[in-house]
């Protein structure tokens, strides 16, 4: 091809000629270099470098945002109102049998003395409301009736009662002054004291 | 409370201290490998030191993670090994774009005196790396492996984590390729 006389490389050959091809060394300021480039990792990365460091971090910020969390939602959570509730329950009022105007027309005051108790107690007889709007999934929770089953029982017994006239409303306490709350109490007057003197002991 | 915290910060300042002093060992042990990897890809003294000196700092940032330190040489070597075929990657897209403006530049005749030894040492070379650089790239990094630092076939089988048997019949295959494409070159070792 070019005058050469063209023989195999022997592997010594090739070895050799690769070692010195590859045996070239860096420069003095090489390993300086790559010390001063870690020096600067070190100071950049500083105390975050310490695995159990970085660990702590993580665990400070997760326990962060669980507190935030938790904050938030003690926030939003409904603060417990007084219940205004008396009973969601349907009051029933007797009914008056057909054909028996004359009893129903006897029975009319004692079913006005019902309502007029109904009365008293319809602000309570209202929905369940919170001083706090409560949030949906709340007032889903919240239940109908908020008085005791035999309360309420006891109620419409009550009521059955005065609307069939086998009690007497006169004999029932006043609910509406009674739940007008406590009344002011009268001045108490006192006569002054008069001390008189005591009497001289005898052989003074 | 200071002495406290020094007590409980003492054992990690003690492993730290101790992580440093084994990195430096290992890079004063390796870090003419890690050039010689790296510049027998891209064949400039100055790109093989960056980017070796890259691969320590990378290697040096990972080092706390790495299991089995004795296996930081083979690590080694095959980051540096990528991070240099990377390299010459992007250098031989910025020669393609720098290309014309080269060109233009010397086409005014002006060229370097250089002596015909120089010449011929240069044009040696620059066949010897063509012939290995268009081996396969396993073949490749064996013959590049074994050139360096005189590392036997043990050696460079550990460095490529694969067996002894695999490294011969590697470097057989890639030294038979490699005669047969420098054969020109016996006439001139001979003389």
């Amino acid at each position: 091809m070019d005058g050469h006389e063209h023989r195999r490389l022997s592997d010594e050959m090739l070895r050799r000629e690769i070692e010195a091809a590859l045996g070239v060394d860096p420069s003095p300021e090489f390993l300086p270099r790559i010390r001063a480039q870690i020096a600067g990792a070190q100071v950049r990365d500083g105390w975050m470098s310490f695995p159990s460091w970085r660990w702590a971090g993580a665990v400070l910020a997760v326990a962060i945002a669980a507190l935030a969390v938790v904050g938030l939602s003690i926030w939003r959570a409904p603060i417990a109102a007084p219940a205004q509730v008396v009973s969601g329950a349907p009051l029933e009022a007797p009914r008056a049998e057909p054909g028996a105007p004359s009893a129903e027309r006897g029975l009319q005051p004692a079913r006005a003395d019902a309502e007029s108790v109904e009365r008293s107690l319809r602000p309570a007889n209202a929905e369940f409301k919170s001083a706090v709007p409560d949030p949906p999934r709340a007032r889903a929770a919240a239940p109908e009736v908020l008085i005791a089953q035999d309360e309420a029982a006891a109620l419409r017994h009550l009521f059955s009662a005065i609307g069939s006239g086998r009690l007497e409303t006169k004999a029932l306490p006043d609910l509406a002054s009674a739940s007008a709350g406590p009344t002011e109490i009268e001045e108490i007057v006192v006569d002054p004291i008069t001390i008189r003197p005591l009497a001289p002991l005898e052989g003074e | 409370m200071h002495e406290h915290a020094e007590r409980l910060a003492g054992p990690l300042v003690m492993a730290d201290l101790e992580l440093e002093r084994e990195f430096e060992a290992r890079l004063a042990d390796s870090s003419t490998l890690a050039f010689r990897v790296a510049f027998s890809v891209l064949r400039q003294r100055e790109d093989a030191e960056d980017v070796a000196q890259e691969a320590f700092a990378k290697s040096y940032r990972s080092f706390r993670q790495l299991r089995d330190r004795t296996r930081f040489r083979a690590w080694l070597v095959r980051m540096t090994w990528r991070m240099a075929l990377d390299r010459q990657r992007a250098n031989r897209r910025r020669l393609a774009r720098e290309r014309p403006a080269i060109d233009e530049g010397t086409a005014d005749g002006r060229t370097t005196q250089a002596t015909a030894d120089m010449v011929d040492a240069r044009e040696r070379a620059d066949h010897l790396w063509k012939a290995i650089e268009s081996l396969p790239e396993k073949l490749r990094l064996v013959v590049v492996l074994a050139g360096i630092e005189g590392h036997d076939m043990s050696e460079v089988g550990a460095l490529l984590g694969v067996p002894e048997g695999t490294v011969k019949s590697r470097l057989f295959v890639a030294r038979k390729q490699l005669k047969e494409r420098l054969s020109w070159m016996v006439t001139n070792i001979d003389g």
